[in-house]
């Protein structure tokens, strides 16, 4: 029986999962110039975004923000057909975009970057256009007109908890990562809401993401030599690593101990994927934070391919959230591709950081 | 080359005063030449200092661009120039002393005085960063003292620079104008000597003359 919410969805989802660009076609764009691969994306799921790229004036900065717009526009087009707990969760995935937008709004006002510079990193999401940023940047000076300008929006209450803060002397990173852990743990929480089975497929696939961005920050927390005692304040919502496992794993003294650490603890919890994935990176012949890094990205990305594997294919939220993360990937070795491309790197180079 | 000749009295007091000074000045000379070699010497050694602190800096500023290539890649570019623009700049003070070099030359010093926080804090927000990017910047940051060595060696050899030219055109004037003129001056005082010794013999020949034939009147 199809489960209700997924009647309209699904068709949806399984049309534009066909519309993404297979690997070898990705793999052909390596070593074509930026207008070629312009032409080459007229054909595909970008074309309206790429065709309000200025022809022969395109670069990779606005070839980055069409894909992005791109992406807001089919995380909106899935909202539009979802509903239920499955539309909170989506509206709450791309709110990790609109925070990208407020971050940049922050950054802007605290470090006086001029406006049209911050709003091309802006991406429009629903009423949030271009021209009401440039007023909210223009117009705020504190966290209390931030709040003001998201008044009704899921926003205000993040922002509400910075209410007397400084932002000119507040340190940004702090604030930054607070706001990042707020929309983690909304993500967290309406997954809680989904039903049985899509709740346990979600967990695993946030999880494994939730993971392996913590894995980064203690890798790199050790490597800027900050105090053990800090380590609560840089983690974000923990998965299946808890903080406890996680500050263990970082008093090893280097990044090999740690990841040992993390693998012990998944070999006593008996975690298949994490054995291997944390064998997998333990086995490179140079182990660096940049290739765990690398490595940790892949991780997340491979997990929801395996639980595609484990779970039925259609009418549950993964085969949704495994094409929200597989256009994430698209449009970042797309990035990778054009930027490689004009700058004239060598294949190997670009080919090094795409994840296929 | 004619030098000009110095005023002096064709005396022979004068001449040994002469003969003296050139000694002198051939002697200051010698020593401005010493003192110029000692610096070219110097001077070469901090050309080479320099050159391995320029080695430095392009080896931390290119791994540092590769880098921020690497994280530009993984970031996207736009990302990432973002998050460089809105990161604190890196805090230094440089405090600036003399020290005394080669020959007891006043020699520029720059020191790197570094805010170092009590309690080390994350530059970039450890969630969106690449960790290239931290790295990129670390690279940047290392690349400053190597910077004010090279400010510094280039300072100092500004001054070693400026002290040869000035030593060489003490040399030159030394040995191309001083000496010279002595020498002129000493040939002048020796002929016009000469003359008077000549002069001298001449009359005592004809005064030798005049008593012989005085003598041989009066016999």
């Amino acid at each position: 029986m199809k489960p209700l919410q997924y009647k309209e969805i699904m068709p949806k989802v399984a049309i534009a999962r066909q519309k993404l660009i297979e690997s070898e076609d990705l793999i052909s764009l390596i070593g074509k110039d930026v207008e070629s691969i312009r032409c080459i994306l007229l054909d595909s799921a970008y074309k309206e975004e790429i065709q309000d790229l200025p022809a022969k004036k395109t670069n990779a900065i606005l070839f980055e923000k069409a894909l992005r717009k791109n992406y807001v526009k089919t995380l909106e087009g899935i909202i539009r057909f979802s509903s239920g707990n499955i539309r909170k969760l989506m509206h709450a995935l791309l709110r990790k975009v609109e925070l990208s937008n407020l971050k940049t709004v922050l950054r802007a006002i605290k470090y006086k970057i001029d406006v049209d510079e911050a709003l091309k990193n802006v991406v429009p999401v629903g009423t949030f256009g271009e021209e009401k940023y440039r007023e909210i940047i223009l117009k705020s000076k504190s966290f209390e007109d931030l709040e003001i300008a998201f008044s009704n929006h899921d926003f205000e209450l993040i922002l509400r908890q910075f209410s007397g803060t400084d932002l000119m002397s507040e340190d940004l990173v702090s604030i930054e990562t607070k706001m990042d852990k707020a929309v983690f743990q909304r993500i967290i929480d309406l997954i809680d809401r989904l039903g049985d089975s899509d709740r346990k497929i979600a967990q695993k696939l946030f999880w494994s993401e939730l993971d392996s961005i913590n894995i980064k920050v203690i890798l790199k927390i050790k490597a800027l030599e900050i105090s053990p005692k800090q380590i609560r304040e840089y983690l974000v919502p923990t998965g299946f690593f808890d903080v406890e496992i996680l500050g263990e794993a970082f008093l090893g003294s280097n990044i090999e101990s740690v990841l040992k650490h993390l693998l012990d603890f998944a070999e006593k919890n008996q975690n298949k994927f994490y054995q291997k994935s944390l064998s997998r990176i333990l086995a490179q012949p140079e182990l660096s934070i940049s290739s765990i890094e690398d490595a940790l990205y892949e991780m997340a990305y491979k997990e929801s391919m395996e639980l595609l594997k484990e779970y039925s294919r259609y009418y549950n939220i993964g085969f949704i959230l495994e094409y929200n993360n597989l256009k994430r990937i698209e449009i970042k070795n797309l990035i990778c591709i054009i930027l490689g491309s004009e700058r004239k790197l060598t294949p190997q180079t670009i080919r090094k950081h795409l994840i296929l | 080359m004619s030098a000009e000749r110095l005023e002096v009295h064709p005396t022979r007091l004068e001449l040994l005063r002469l003969r003296k000074r050139k000694t002198l000045a051939e002697g200051i000379a010698d020593i401005l030449q010493k003192d110029l070699e000692t610096l070219i010497l110097a001077l070469i050694e901090k050309r080479k200092e320099a050159n391995s602190f320029r080695n430095k800096i392009f080896e931390n500023l290119n791994s540092a661009y590769s880098l921020f290539k690497e994280a530009e890649m993984i970031n996207g570019p736009l990302k990432t120039r973002e998050l460089s623009l809105s990161r604190p700049p890196i805090q230094f003070k440089v405090d600036q002393e003399t020290t005394s070099g080669v020959l007891g030359i006043q020699l520029p010093h720059f020191e790197l005085v570094s805010e170092v926080e009590d309690t080390p804090k994350a530059r970039f927000n450890l969630i969106d960063t690449p960790y290239q990017l931290i790295d990129a910047s670390w690279n940047v940051e290392r690349a400053t003292k190597p910077i004010l060595g090279l400010a510094e060696l280039t300072a100092a050899i500004r001054e070693i620079l400026e002290i040869i030219s000035l030593k060489r055109r003490q040399v030159n004037r030394i040995r191309f104008k001083i000496i010279p003129q002595i020498d002129s001056a000493i040939r002048y005082v020796e002929l016009i000597l000469e003359e008077i010794e000549r002069q001298d013999a001449i009359r005592v020949r004809v005064l030798q003359r005049k008593r012989k034939e005085r003598t041989e009147k009066t016999d």
